[in-house]
């Protein structure tokens, strides 16, 4: 399912609210399953973990994943996956933005949410990037 | 000092030389101006504070749009993020 991006083409009644979650619920889904990695899994499932603080995303990660795993990760290939979905999301948080209709303001609250779980995303992935450029350099 | 880029910031880098007004030349110059001033007024450097896994994070400004985010480790700065400051804050909120 496509997220529809001409603002024009929604009507913005509480059944287009309802199936841009479901979409949205989808595309998370979507890209567990397209996760070339059992790596990404977890990642995925950290940080779509609601219960977790970014802290605990952090623990939690490195609890998860040693360096050598790590450094197994795709991340452009993990990146491919990721970001046609991410930048969507951005285009709809720019055009809801400023919005005084009701609906539009709820679907810019679930974007603006979903959009913190993308974030927490590349936060693990740069993190992990991170771990591995000082290893790296430890060991040269 | 040495400086490194992640995955995510060159695939950012891409997306953001497409906006008008700014090339790599400019944002190389930006970060060598960061190196050898990290105080010049123009950066807007800010510490993140409250990251705990990140306690040397830093934002640089390259213009009233875009911003520079940043790990320094003693003599080395991974560069992490770069794009619109709303894109930045995300990466920085609840840390």
């Amino acid at each position: 399912m496509t997220i529809a991006m001409n603002k024009q083409a929604l009507i913005f009644t509480p059944m287009v609210i309802s199936n841009v979650i479901t979409t949205l619920k989808d595309k998370a889904i979507d890209i567990k399953e397209r996760a070339i990695f059992s790596t990404i899994h977890k990642i995925i499932s950290i940080a779509f973990d609601e219960s977790l603080t970014m802290k605990n995303h952090f623990a939690q990660a490195k609890l998860e994943l040693s360096i050598e795993e790590m450094k197994s990760i795709d991340f452009d290939t993990l990146y491919d996956q990721i970001e046609s979905t991410e930048d969507n999301l951005w285009s709809l948080h720019e055009q809801f933005e400023n919005s005084t209709n009701i609906y539009e303001i709820q679907l810019f609250d679930l974007v603006d949410s979903t959009l913190d779980n993308f974030a927490k995303i590349s936060n693990i992935l740069g993190y992990f990037e991170s771990q591995i450029i000082q290893d790296g350099l430890k060991s040269a | 000092m040495k400086v490194e880029q992640t995955t995510k910031y060159k695939r950012e880098l891409k997306k953001v030389l497409k906006a008008p007004n700014i090339t790599e030349e400019k944002i190389d110059t930006i970060i060598k101006t960061f190196i050898e001033n990290p105080e010049q007024n123009s950066l807007d450097t800010k510490q993140i504070k409250g990251c705990s896994d990140y306690t040397n994070l830093h934002q640089i400004r390259i213009n009233s749009d875009y911003r520079i985010l940043f790990e320094l480790l003693d003599e080395l700065m991974i560069l992490r993020h770069i794009g619109k400051h709303n894109y930045i804050e995300k990466r920085t909120k609840d840390c």
